[in-house]
């Protein structure tokens, strides 16, 4: 396949003296804003968003001589992002727990890079009550279950196409969205009491 | 009705929420420049990848045919009688869903769930064996089981509205637990009953406590601590079991930035007590300390990023995983308990899991992706939704390779009991 090489979205990324590079950043250009923004709704911290996606951009990189189908290269970098991003939150929770703290108060990001943690930045524009209830709930939903929601209600897709990316039947997909959202929504109802 | 009720208002509530969540995302995180950089900077460690994944992957199989060409002659000759092939008890491991016990003659036990998780996608489960080997600790992202070695038996030492901050721990008699509960957004320590019975609170003076570690004889509970949220005025503690006083045996020496203090091991003889802290945040570091908060000395070398500390049962060793900053990749580390011998015993060590046989010869440990792959994100990584790789390995202290032990990926940890 060739990339896409949009003179402007080269431009965003800088002056690159190597016509690889260029590719690479017009890949990076076009596709990071979308991936980093559903990679932060999987994960906890900002830093295991930027992971997951930048998985994402190596697989596609070292691919791009046998992907052919532009037109499917957003979902499927979709797919590589939300998965690693269920790797690291499963990963949370064992043994390397303590390189990737949760951002809970028990466990403080006392990192370099803490002050990136996207849980610690106000919520302008929204009710603070409401937002700081549903942070809570959606803080404690496991990767799986928020991948769905970042996919379905987030980005758009479908049901099924949700199945898909994520590796799971249809109706697993359809139980961890319905469980999803009454943990949110008993989240909702907690705080505002 | 509650607009709580009112599926639009909901709804609309939801759905601004990912947004703001999604651009805040956005907002905190490295350009896409500083991203490709990143990119670009992979391909140079390539090369040392392929050739360790290579040697380990014909090493690997080449040991595989050999223990199978072993356990066959071992099956002709020996009869179909299965004998332990170890004085050490069972392996307990989470994968599938359940929870499986493989018996020392080999055999595995399927014992179901035990313990519940938040939902289709929760985490299941870490383990932990009574030292009496008589039961199993089941932790789940939601709550904390104790059941027989055959599943039966469970009881909930949780209740609907705790939340666990971290793994339980085993008294040195099986008959308690201590278990770290999130309490006024930080976390205290708690002990009760083996059967949830009895619970009293063991720590103070913190914001937050991290997991516990029962000192031999059963009358103290050392854990991490740290004063304020931010996690900065750390330091290690002493409590008496039965919540009677607490004190402070070990500080960050002066002009050492050392926080978020943790994972203590007491050594079987209760003199000394291992742990890990940050250093600057981001670096791990291994110290010991007499139980008495004498003698504080630092494990190993300061730039090694060697973390959760466990002390053999024998107390002879001491072994740990190393993680690399740079790499990603976690290796298996062990020392003697008097700090010298530093050695390596295995590479690409996985998320979940390590644990010594109970007759201190041998390490368990799970290999694979998130070690290999999923951390150090070579190019010669195979693309882990094609092909999902990861195994159990047991090593020996003697320098021999590792050994497989299960060839299944796990979806939370591991533990190796001892015989009741």
């Amino acid at each position: 396949m060739s990339w896409p090489r949009t003179s402007d979205a080269a431009a965003e990324i800088g002056t690159v003296a190597e016509p690889v590079e260029r590719e690479l950043g017009a890949l990076v250009a076009q596709h990071y804003p979308r991936l980093i923004r559903l990679a932060g709704l999987v994960c906890d911290r900002t830093a295991d968003a930027e992971d997951a996606v930048q998985a994402a951009l190596e697989q596609a990189w070292r691919r791009r001589t046998t992907l052919r189908d532009i037109d499917r290269l957003a979902p499927w970098l979709d797919r590589i992002v939300v998965r690693e991003a269920i790797r690291i939150g499963k990963r949370q929770h064992g043994l390397l727990a303590r390189f990737w703290p949760a951002p809970r108060a028990i466990r403080p990001d006392t990192s370099d890079d803490g002050e990136r943690n996207a849980v610690d930045h106000p919520a302008p524009g929204t009710d603070p009550a409401t937002t700081a209830a549903l942070r809570i709930a959606y803080g404690r939903l496991p990767a799986p279950q928020r991948a769905v929601v970042a996919l379905h209600l987030y980005s758009g897709y479908s049901i099924e196409e949700t199945a898909a990316m994520v590796g799971v039947p249809v109706e697993t997909v359809r139980s961890r969205l319905r469980l999803a959202r009454q943990k949110l929504r008993d989240g909702l109802a907690e705080g505002s009491r | 009705m509650s607009l709580l009720h009112n599926d639009d208002y909901f709804d609309r509530r939801l759905h601004e929420f990912l947004d703001l969540r999604a651009e805040e995302s956005a907002l905190a995180s490295i350009s896409g420049e500083a991203l490709m950089q990143r990119v670009i900077a992979r391909p140079q460690r390539a090369g040392l990848g392929v050739s360790r994944r290579s040697l380990f992957a014909g090493s690997t199989i080449l040991l595989i045919l050999l223990i199978a060409a072993l356990i066959a002659a071992l099956l002709v000759t020996a009869g179909h009688a299965p004998k332990p092939l170890t004085t050490n008890g069972p392996i307990a491991y989470a994968s599938g869903g359940s929870i499986h016990v493989v018996d020392p003659s080999g055999t595995t036990h399927d014992l179901g769930a035990v313990a519940a998780s938040s939902g289709d996608g929760g985490y299941c489960c870490n383990l932990s064996w009574s030292p009496d080997g008589r039961r199993l600790l089941v932790v789940s992202d939601t709550e904390a089981v104790i059941a027989n070695r055959d599943g039966t038996g469970a009881v909930i030492l949780t209740t609907a509205s705790d939340h666990l901050a971290g793994m339980p721990a085993w008294s040195p008699d099986s008959t308690r637990i201590a278990v770290p509960f999130v309490r006024d957004h930080g976390s205290q320590i708690f002990v009760m009953n083996a059967d949830g019975t009895n619970r009293q609170q063991v720590s103070s003076q913190v914001f937050y406590a991290n997991p516990p570690s029962w000192s031999p004889d059963g009358t103290q509970i050392a854990f991490g601590g740290a004063d304020l949220p931010d996690g900065t005025v750390a330091h290690l503690y002493v409590a008496a079991a039965d919540g009677s006083s607490i004190r402070r045996v070990a500080d960050a020496p002066p002009g050492q930035y050392l926080s978020d203090f943790g994972a203590p091991s007491w050594s079987p003889d209760g003199k000394r007590i291992a742990f890990d802290t940050k250093r600057y945040g981001q670096y791990f570091e291994l110290w010991t300390v007499n139980a008495d908060g004498s003698g504080l000395a630092r494990l190993g070398d300061a730039d090694a990023n060697g973390l959760l500390p466990r002390w053999s049962p024998d107390g002879a060793h001491i072994a740990f995983p190393v993680w690399g900053p740079d790499t990603g990749q976690v290796d298996l580390y062990v020392i003697a308990a008097d700090g010298s011998g530093l050695t390596k015993l295995a590479e690409q060590v996985a998320s979940d899991g390590i644990a010594w046989s109970p007759d201190s010869k041998r390490i368990l440990f799970e290999q694979g992706y998130d070690g290999q792959c999923s951390l150090q994100r070579t190019y010669t990584c195979p693309d882990p939704q094609d092909n999902p790789y990861s195994q159990v390995l047991s090593v020996g202290l003697d320098g021999s390779p590792p050994q497989t032990v299960l060839s299944t990926s796990l979806d939370g940890g591991l533990a190796w009991g001892g015989q009741p």
